[in-house]
């Protein structure tokens, strides 16, 4: 569920929005990117050098159309949209997917 | 093919050295920020002076580099990977022969952050990969750099659908420098730093060991801008040549004048690449869950400033009424002493004009609020009312054992200028 979108100031060629979710982030938003023939993610886990560290994602299609940002167990994620003819679709699409989340 | 992951990072002085060159993160506004401000001064001839340091450390380090094999399509490859690692973009060198031949791509750092950042230039804007490539023909093929020329006769900066790089044998058309000293590093000492419940060690090492992740077109778009690794010695050649340049056409003035405009592009790194950083998911992640206090946040952030391969800083004293940094081996210094010998005045202006901007984010413009880092917010942060200033107490390249930079708070000048907001004029 998204409780807030608020776009965020990005000096590149992006709109950048801050999704505010109805609860912490958890494997089930990597599991809906799974597939590896559609995106890359890649996960970093500090957590043997930072103990209260949460573990980073980023997620991307192998298009480059739009880059997730966030980190297990934060309430928020940030998504990236490239400005192109695809952007509305691109963004009502993965804003369907965070609102499916609990 | 290439990958930083292995050279390992040094942490006994903060530096990540790879064949022999120093490697140091910037974003694209620092990038294009300091180029353009030495550009813009019209009575000093740039162009050689960017090209011919691109291609200094360019020729250094792959001649170590690619050492390793005498095969051309391997050397080929590997500049072509490391290229892409730096952030820098995609080149394709396979139509390089020993006589050289053009490099045409879609995807350049420079020629893509200017436009992000100063709009369309009339003019190509990207000497450093002229001065890569030109050192990067010239070390695949066994070559003198003096022997080779290299020139951008198109630019995405200007509206072009394409960078064009053309690459020939002759006299070299950009500055060949004097061969630089080996460089000394000075001993780190044992110094005490306040008390903090950041460990400050363990978010160095989490964070030089993080990936930055490269795109399907060879940029690194993280923080909201693009980062690159690139040389230390690429930036300090460049902007020590134009120093004593300006020294040559005025004076101590000159060195005046120079200073300011480096100690700007050092607030615009804070401001852009460590004001990124404070707002980043990847920063709520690994280091906001030790943060209590407006110091914590400045521990913090020095402390992933050590990972960015600038040197050791030390954090002696930091308060609202001001902050000091003692810095071992920057890399401005130890850059500056390999090819000038000891300075007869401060040139640490990264960190000074960073540690300033740090201050003015941390205290005046509450960061932790995550505010949107925009030119407005710049200029309300930097140019208009108190604001700290930070000078060099202490410079490692004037034979110091040690960098120390003291930021106060300051009210503003009435002769300031605005550097940061007008558009490119090249």
């Amino acid at each position: 569920m998204i409780r807030a979108a608020e776009k965020v100031y990005d000096c590149l060629h992006r709109e950048r929005y801050r999704y505010t979710l109805g609860a912490a982030v958890d494997e089930r938003l990597l599991a809906e990117y799974a597939d590896t023939t559609e995106f890359r993610v890649s996960v970093y886990d500090a957590r043997h050098l930072l103990p209260q560290a949460r573990v980073t994602f980023r997620i991307e299609p192998q298009d480059g159309g739009f880059l997730i940002n966030g980190a297990l167990g934060l309430d928020y994620v940030t998504i990236t949209y490239l400005r192109d003819a695809r952007m509305a679709a691109t963004r009502a699409m993965q804003e369907s997917l965070l609102a499916r989340l609990p | 093919m290439f990958d930083f992951a292995e050279f390992g990072y040094d942490f006994a002085t903060n530096r990540l050295v790879v064949g022999g060159e120093p490697m140091v993160l910037h974003c694209h506004h620092y990038n294009c920020f300091l180029q353009r401000s030495i550009q813009d001064a019209e009575y000093i001839d740039s162009a050689p002076i960017l090209v011919g340091g691109a291609a200094e450390v360019a020729f250094a380090q792959l001649t170590d580099l690619l050492s390793r094999t005498a095969d051309v399509a391997a050397r080929k490859a590997t500049v072509e990977a490391l290229y892409r690692a730096c952030g820098l973009g995609l080149i394709d060198l396979g139509a390089l022969t020993e006589r050289g031949g053009d490099v045409r791509t879609r995807s350049t750092h420079y020629s893509i952050g200017w436009k992000e950042k100063f709009g369309r230039s009339r003019t190509p804007v990207d000497f450093f990969s002229t001065g890569f490539l030109a050192g990067a023909l010239a070390a695949i093929y066994g070559l003198p750099l003096a022997d080779v020329q290299a020139r951008q006769t198109a630019c995405l900066s200007t509206g072009a659908t394409e960078d064009v790089f053309v690459l020939s044998r002759g006299p070299a058309n950009f500055r060949i420098f004097a061969q630089r000293q080996s460089p000394v590093l000075n001993p780190v000492a044992d110094d005490a730093e306040p008390a903090t419940s950041v460990d400050r060690q363990a978010i160095t090492r989490a964070v030089a060991a993080m990936p930055l992740p490269v795109n399907a077109e060879g940029l690194i778009a993280i923080f909201g801008l693009y980062l690159t690794r690139l040389y230390g010695n690429y930036y300090n050649r460049i902007s020590f040549a134009f120093e004593r340049e300006m020294t040559e056409a005025a004076g101590r003035q000159g060195v005046e004048v120079a200073a300011d405009l480096f100690i700007e592009a050092g607030h615009i790194c804070a401001f852009n690449t460590l004001g990124g950083i404070m707002t980043s998911p990847e920063w709520d992640a690994l280091v906001l869950p030790m943060l209590k206090t407006r110091e914590d946040w400045f521990h913090g952030i020095f402390a992933w400033w050590n990972a960015c391969g600038y040197g050791l800083a030390k954090v002696i004293e930091v308060s609202a009424t001001g902050a000091t940094i003692r810095i071992y081996n920057d890399y401005e210094s130890v850059g500056y002493r390999r090819m000038y010998g000891t300075a007869d005045h401060g040139i640490s202006y990264l960190v000074t004009g960073g540690l300033a901007g740090v201050m003015n984010l941390i205290y005046l413009g509450d960061i932790h609020t995550k505010p949107a880092l925009t030119p407005e917010f710049y200029d309300r942060l930097f140019k208009r009312g108190r604001a700290y200033k930070a000078r060099m107490t202490t410079c490692q390249a004037m034979g110091d054992p040690y960098t120390e930079i003291r930021a106060e708070l300051a009210e503003p000048a009435a002769d300031e200028r605005r550097l940061e907001d007008a558009r490119a004029s090249v």
